[in-house]
């Protein structure tokens, strides 16, 4: 009820009770690494093509013992982004083609969708954050009951000014930092955000390689070490990249997205079971030896995983 | 049927680069469905989680070992070779339901608890492909019994 938390939200100004203040806010914050995603242009809503939405998981400290709007209220006015207010997300598309957006989350927890027909959903909860550049598609509330509170704060007239401040000859959407210049100190992680997010995504393939190597590898070794072979063989098709791409995925994206692809997984291992048996059949009967088998049957492994995903996806 | 045991004797058996290959194409399967992910989607970068690219490599390194060995003895090997490859394609196959497993118990645990997911979902990997595994045996080996009944039953009646 948005006039109910407008009452709330005067009654707390006027008292200080139940608010942090702007001086103790930033203490509110924890060091998380962005999030970072860009969107097409779908024909409706005009993506930005280089400024990413940027999303902060878990980024306030809600401790329960103040308002935890007033917390993020505090936050954000702390880093000179005001004019906020609390209410719900709209249920329609819409975006800000000259203006930048910060959302912070409050309370609950629900399903976000940010980029129009060509952005994607998020699970957002509360102690989250999200930094929505100009001409980017503002959120659409996929089940609007999911999501029982949150803050949603437009940042426009007061990021020009953050930016006009800085940079006094440049306009915000000429500004070549974007949204992040507008995160404030207590956001901002000691570095720009974009920046944080380059150095990230390669520590991220990096992470990667290394995780995905060493489970792999450690597969590899158990199936060396059992016998018989066939038992062996299990260790083959063991889960190795699944549980190092999914682990990577959880940290990173949240566990709705690592739901989505296991989803997705159950098509690809039907599919292994169609290819392990093709594979056999081409070793038997084609006398094939064994890396040009495994290697032509990968063919039927893509024609069953994409087909049953287009099947489940017709059917959905 | 011989039991499952572990016989550390065949880790001597594979070379350094053949452990170095395993480690850099997991690294490079892991990297591969991460960026298949931020393009297509998280989708389209699910099914790549059951790529067999790892399965690509370990029977051809099978088969090399088995050939390795079976010419160190002075043979050819070429058969021997490709009985591992095609056991280890089997043992893949019955893999492949435990994976299937691996991913419904995770896509459904995810949300609730992600650490039970991971535990949950490997357990379940493991339960389904060792019991699959199991079925197999047992199957194959009452096959066999009644291949040799077969074969010693009219040498029996012969006898009288």
């Amino acid at each position: 009820m948005p006039v109910l938390e407008d009452l709330k939200e005067h009654a707390e100004r006027a008292t200080g009770l139940r608010r942090p203040g702007k001086a103790k806010a930033p203490d509110f914050t924890r060091a998380r690494k962005p999030h970072g995603v860009r969107f097409k242009d779908d024909g409706l809503v005009p993506n930005h093509p280089r400024w990413p939405l940027i999303i902060y998981r878990g980024s306030v400290d809600l401790d329960g013992r103040h308002d935890p709007a007033a917390v993020i209220e505090d936050l954000f006015e702390a880093n000179g982004w005001g004019d906020s207010w609390r209410d719900g997300i709209y249920d329609y598309v819409h975006y800000h083609s000259r203006i930048h957006e910060v959302l912070g989350v409050a309370r609950g927890k629900g399903r976000v969708r940010f980029g129009g027909n060509k952005g994607r959903s998020f699970t957002l909860k509360a102690g989250d954050v999200a930094i929505l550049p100009r001409r980017h598609g503002p959120p659409v509330p996929v089940g609007l009951r999911q999501l029982p509170r949150h803050w949603r704060l437009p940042v426009g007239r007061h990021l020009r000014r953050v930016h006009e401040r800085r940079r006094p000859s440049s306009r915000p959407e000429d500004d070549p930092e974007g949204p992040i210049a507008a995160q404030g100190p207590s956001l901002r992680n000691r570095r720009p955000a974009v920046e944080a997010l380059q150095k990230s995504k390669m520590t991220e393939y990096l992470v990667r390689f290394l995780v995905g190597g060493v489970v792999v590898s450690a597969f590899a070794i158990l199936g060396n070490l059992l016998r018989p072979k066939s038992f062996a063989g299990l260790f083959g098709a063991a889960p190795s990249v699944a549980l190092a791409t999914l682990s990577i995925a959880v940290y990173r994206h949240g566990a709705d997205y690592a739901a989505q692809q296991t989803w997705a997984m159950t098509a690809g291992a039907i599919a292994l079971a169609v290819y392990s048996v093709f594979v056999c059949q081409l070793l038997i009967r084609a006398r094939l030896r064994a890396a040009p088998a495994t290697l032509l049957s990968l063919g039927v492994w893509l024609i069953g995983a994409f087909g049953l995903l287009a099947l489940a996806r017709g059917q959905s | 049927m011989s039991a499952i045991n572990f016989s550390p004797s065949s880790l001597k058996e594979g070379r350094w680069y053949e452990y170095l290959v395993r480690f850099a194409l997991g690294g490079a399967a892991t990297i591969f469905t991460g960026l298949i992910s931020r393009r297509y989607g998280a989708s389209v970068g699910g099914l790549f989680l059951a790529l067999p690219a790892i399965f690509c490599a370990s029977a051809t390194l099978i088969e090399k070992h088995e050939i390795r060995r079976k010419r160190e003895d002075g043979l050819n090997g070429r058969r021997r070779g490709e009985e591992a490859a095609v056991l280890d394609a089997a043992g893949a196959a019955l893999g492949a339901p435990g994976m299937l497993a691996f991913a419904i118990v995770f896509s459904l645990m995810v949300e609730r608890s992600i650490a039970g997911a991971f535990i949950g979902a490997s357990f379940a990997w493991l339960v389904v492909s060792v019991a699959g595994w199991g079925v197999r045996r047992k199957i194959r080996s009452v096959q066999r019994r009644q291949i040799r009944d077969k074969i010693s039953g009219p040498a029996v009646s012969r006898g009288r």
